[in-house]
């Protein structure tokens, strides 16, 4: 930990959920080869798991009890079940309704940003390893690039929650973010990607940063998607240079 | 998190109860326990993004928000349950494989043990303090509004005072388990 405890303790808490700032990624950086940051990141995951499970099943409970409630309400008298008979025609002509306003917004054109994201994500291939279903598999490494290969997101993403040997794999933590977005977990996908994108030395850092351009526009975030397209249109050498361009145009409009 | 927030997913939850469980039961033949548990879990979700700032109400009107959510919730079970029967048919299951991880397991489950403990045991501000930083992702000023302190300042005080008391105990039981 440097001299300033509390400001490990934000950049922790910030990199958790995925808000950290360039300047305090360098800083988480350099922080992090540090025994006693390392150990207030754990720390500070294990508090994160806990309030998490904690204030889920408080809401849960909260949940349950209203179900009861609703279903005591609903059963109580059985003045519903004469009601239901006499406006049978009422609740149809209202289901019809229902559907009709339903059917509407589910033919309602996607948001602008949502068009964008679906237009550039493509799932970046396995470069890693070299898999081949129906072979034996001997290694959490080779299923979860199985699965990955085979489009089962869902399973990857589950072998990789389970499997404490492929957590701390940079590689496959980038491949498990790709995953998670397909599925549509971009919450999890960003907070992954913002942790790797403070490895300088990260094998896939031009491709984070891209993945992390579509996570923004997903979001709506335009100007932090701007950010980073810039950085990208900006570096000739960059595998997206032509799209991040094709984007800041398109959002310039 | 009580009063207002509680009131709020409830109207969430029943907003959205009859139609979603229609949608759930004709799509996916769910058992009404399991569609309960699953419109629970969407319901939770989307109030913690609502919280967070993330989506705003008029996304969450729209249920083909919370029917994506479902959907990916769905679709985690089910992969989960795969995985078990596999992993219960498999050879893989040999002690050979489980055992090397086992003592970290324990000490990590002991740590979580102990932590989780210590914020059962903490007073109601420190506990409200943490959630709404550790779940709903609270900015500093966001939480001095809601809980009524006077100054940012004090929230972080605060803050660093709970956590502390949580690290401390963490700290005495590795002195334990050191001696």
């Amino acid at each position: 930990m440097s001299a300033d405890r509390n400001y490990d303790a934000e950049l922790i808490q910030k990199s958790l959920f995925g808000n950290l700032t360039n300047e305090e990624r360098i800083d988480f950086e350099r922080n992090s080869v540090h025994d006693s940051f390392q150990k207030e990141i754990k720390f500070q995951k294990e508090m994160l798991s806990i309030i998490h499970n904690e204030e889920h099943e408080r809401l849960k409970k909260v949940l349950r009890e209203e179900e009861k409630k609703i279903v005591s309400e609903s059963t109580g008298i059985s003045k519903g079940r004469i009601f239901k008979l006499i406006s049978w025609k009422t609740t149809v002509a209202a289901a019809t309704v229902a559907i009709l306003i339903g059917a509407f917004y589910l033919l309602q054109p996607k948001s602008q940003s949502e068009k964008l994201y679906a237009q550039y994500f493509n799932i970046y291939p396995n470069l890693i390893e070299v898999t081949s279903r129906g072979s034996d598999v001997t290694t959490d490494r080779q299923e979860v690039f199985n699965l990955y290969d085979a489009g089962d997101h869902m399973g990857a993403i589950d072998l990789y929650q389970e499997s404490n040997s492929l957590k701390g794999d940079p590689d496959i933590s980038f491949y498990i973010a790709l995953s998670m977005m397909t599925t549509g977990d971009f919450d999890t996908a960003k907070l992954i990607l913002d942790q790797l994108a403070t490895n300088i030395n990260h094998n896939f850092l031009p491709q984070i940063k891209w993945y992390l351009a579509l996570i923004h526009i997903r979001y709506g975030d335009q100007s932090t998607a701007q950010k980073l397209l810039s950085d990208i249109a900006e570096d000739p050498g960059h595998y997206k240079n032509e799209e991040a361009r094709e984007i800041l145009d398109l959002i310039d409009k | 998190m009580n009063g207002k927030g509680t009131d709020r997913i409830k109207q969430l939850y029943r907003d959205h109860r009859d139609a979603f469980l229609k949608w759930i039961r004709f799509h996916y033949r769910c058992e009404e326990d399991d569609a309960l548990d699953i419109f629970q879990d969407a319901i939770i979700i989307c109030y913690r993004q609502m919280e967070s700032g993330k989506i705003d109400d008029l996304k969450v009107k729209d249920s083909t928000y919370l029917y994506g959510i479902a959907k990916n919730l769905i679709r985690k079970r089910q992969v989960k349950q795969k995985r078990e029967a596999e992993y219960v048919n498999s050879e893989k299951t040999s002690l050979q494989s489980v055992d090397l991880s086992i003592y970290k397991k324990h000490n990590d489950d002991h740590i979580h043990f102990i932590l989780k403990k210590a914020f059962s045991g903490m007073g109601t501000k420190c506990r409200e303090l943490l959630t709404l930083i550790y779940y709903y992702n609270y900015s500093t000023e966001a939480i001095k509004d809601r809980m009524n302190y006077n100054s940012v300042e004090v929230v972080r005080s605060r803050k660093l005072k709970c956590l502390n008391v949580l690290r401390e105990v963490l700290k005495s039981e590795n002195v334990k388990n050191e001696s």
